[in-house]
């Protein structure tokens, strides 16, 4: 078995009264993409902002590579930070900059260097040189994404997040997204993460996924675990079916 | 029962917000004097808060000195004090109307921008995104408007200063037939470094008013479009406010006695 490359222990985050993560425990290896499934609200992001330290949750350790996230100081939260490249849901991109100064922002190289890394970058997603000088607000949202891939990617990171990747986008253009996907993951050889509602999606780029519910993570397992699964909150999710264990609020109840 | 609560709440609610807006000016000073420095964003915030801020100070400034010309003309001559016209220009343009009419413009245009733009970054997730591309949005965003504001908004005091001495003498020549050479001698021999300098000193104070205020509602606001249009008047109208208070505790700390 692969090195834990990061380890989260009974995390619980609460807002205000509504418990997001309520002693939230999952094991991600070295090298494996997992996929955590979960209805919106569910806490998916909120977990994802925890390991990266934007939120601080209220209890419990994070490990990411054996540092602890949570509560980190500043040198320990950049050497945490620099392992990890995201893509956001909106892509993220800077409006303020083109697509190069885009995906090399906060890269420290030579003019030349960096500009042979935007056009390898833009490559590997499947974009042309002549995007580099576009800004965001000229590019499609299946475009966008593609450079958030590129940014996401551009410092080698060992670790990757993706936040729902293909929410917004046509059927063959989240396809495109998950082959990218896959490959850049493939290619850096980095540690995957993605949260999604979308199956489809997650049985194109997970080797494990994991369904994260009231705060818990209920179930995890291989996509051939899922569709063989008895456990009846993720077959109400694969099906999507609005009858089973899984309730969502109401207006009543929030 | 019920008003106490009310009331309680609103206290509350002040304090964590003067508390949270204590603990981010904490911050951003401290990223003030701490690598690394974004040069190129420094230069950008040079030219868009000092150059694209000086038609707006120089008109608001030269109309300024051109009505209190007027308007103490109007008084004074019923004290057959008119010559005191130039002295009166001189002291409100250097000490009052450039500083804060100068602070005032920039809260509206360059205070609202500032909230609009890291605003719309903050709710986009780029804020967030940034951070996940190790770079201290604090150092990249925040500190050189801080820093810009405060160096540029005496700049543009001392340009009002000069421009709203010529609306005084423009109508003080034009509009009330005074002697050109005597209103000039007036102006110069009243003038002292005193009044220039603290001008420019509450200008400093107005810039990082509208620069931490800018930026702490931008960087705090919250849901979409309409958060940030909240966020974009609270800048305006919360540093408006502060510049006005502000002015008053100056003055009487650089004035009195």
């Amino acid at each position: 078995m692969s090195k834990v490359k990061i380890s989260l222990h009974n995390v619980c985050k609460a807002f205000g009264p509504k418990v997001v993560l309520d002693d939230c425990n999952l094991d991600i290896y070295e090298g494996e993409s997992l996929v955590i499934l979960g209805a919106s609200g569910s806490g998916k992001s909120v977990m994802l902002k925890c390991i990266l330290g934007l939120i601080t949750p209220e209890q419990g350790s994070i490990l990411v590579d054996g540092l602890e996230s949570v509560h980190a100081n500043g040198s320990t939260r950049v050497q945490i930070i620099r392992k990890i490249g995201m893509l956001f849901q909106g892509a993220a991109l800077f409006d303020s900059m083109n697509v190069a100064d885009n995906i090399v922002f906060g890269l420290k190289r030579d003019k030349t260097t960096l500009m042979q890394l935007v056009y390898d970058k833009l490559a590997q997603v499947g974009l042309t040189k002549d995007v580099a000088n576009l800004f965001p607000s000229d590019l499609s949202g299946g475009m966008q994404k593609r450079v958030g891939l590129a940014r996401a990617i551009a410092s080698r990171p060992e670790i990757l997040f993706f936040d729902e990747p293909t929410t917004g986008l046509d059927p063959i253009m989240s396809d495109v997204i998950n082959k990218l996907i896959v490959s850049c993951v493939k290619n850096i050889g980095a540690t995957a993460l993605t949260i999604t509602h979308d199956i489809a999606s997650a049985r194109k780029i997970a080797d494990r996924i994991a369904m994260l519910y009231q705060g818990k993570i209920i179930w995890i397992g291989t996509v051939k675990e899922l569709d063989k699964t008895d456990n009846p909150y993720v077959r109400q999710f694969i099906q999507g079916s609005s009858e089973g264990p899984i309730k969502l609020p109401t207006i009543e109840e929030s | 029962m019920d008003f106490f609560i009310r009331v309680g709440k609103i206290v509350l609610r002040f304090l964590r917000a003067t508390g949270r807006l204590g603990l981010f000016t904490l911050q951003a000073v401290y990223n003030c004097f701490t690598p690394p420095v974004y040069v190129k964003q420094m230069v950008e915030q040079f030219v868009e808060i000092g150059f694209y801020s000086l038609p707006v100070v120089a008109l608001t400034t030269f109309f300024s000195g051109a009505v209190i010309a007027l308007q103490t003309y109007e008084g004074f001559s019923q004290f057959s004090a008119e010559s005191s016209v130039a002295l009166v220009v001189l002291i409100a343009v250097l000490r009052e109307l450039a500083p804060v009419m100068a602070g005032l413009m920039v809260a509206g245009r360059i205070g609202a921008a500032m909230a609009a733009e890291i605003g719309t970054m903050r709710v986009t997730e780029q804020i967030d995104a940034m951070i996940t591309l190790s770079t201290n949005p604090f150092k990249y965003l925040i500190v050189p408007r801080i820093v810009v504001s405060v160096i540029i908004l005496p700049v543009l005091v001392l340009i009002g200063d000069v421009i709203g001495i010529c609306g005084g003498y423009l109508v003080g020549i034009y509009k009330l037939d005074f002697n050109s050479v005597s209103y000039l001698n007036s102006t110069w021999t009243n003038l002292t470094t005193g009044d220039i300098t603290t001008g420019m000193a509450k200008a400093a104070v107005f810039g990082f008013i509208v620069a931490l205020l800018g930026c702490y509602h931008g960087y705090n606001s919250k849901g979409g479009a309409q958060g940030v249009g909240s966020a974009t008047t609270n800048a305006v109208v919360s540093a408006s406010i502060l510049i006005l208070i502000s002015n008053y505790i100056l003055t009487e700390l650089f004035f009195k006695g």
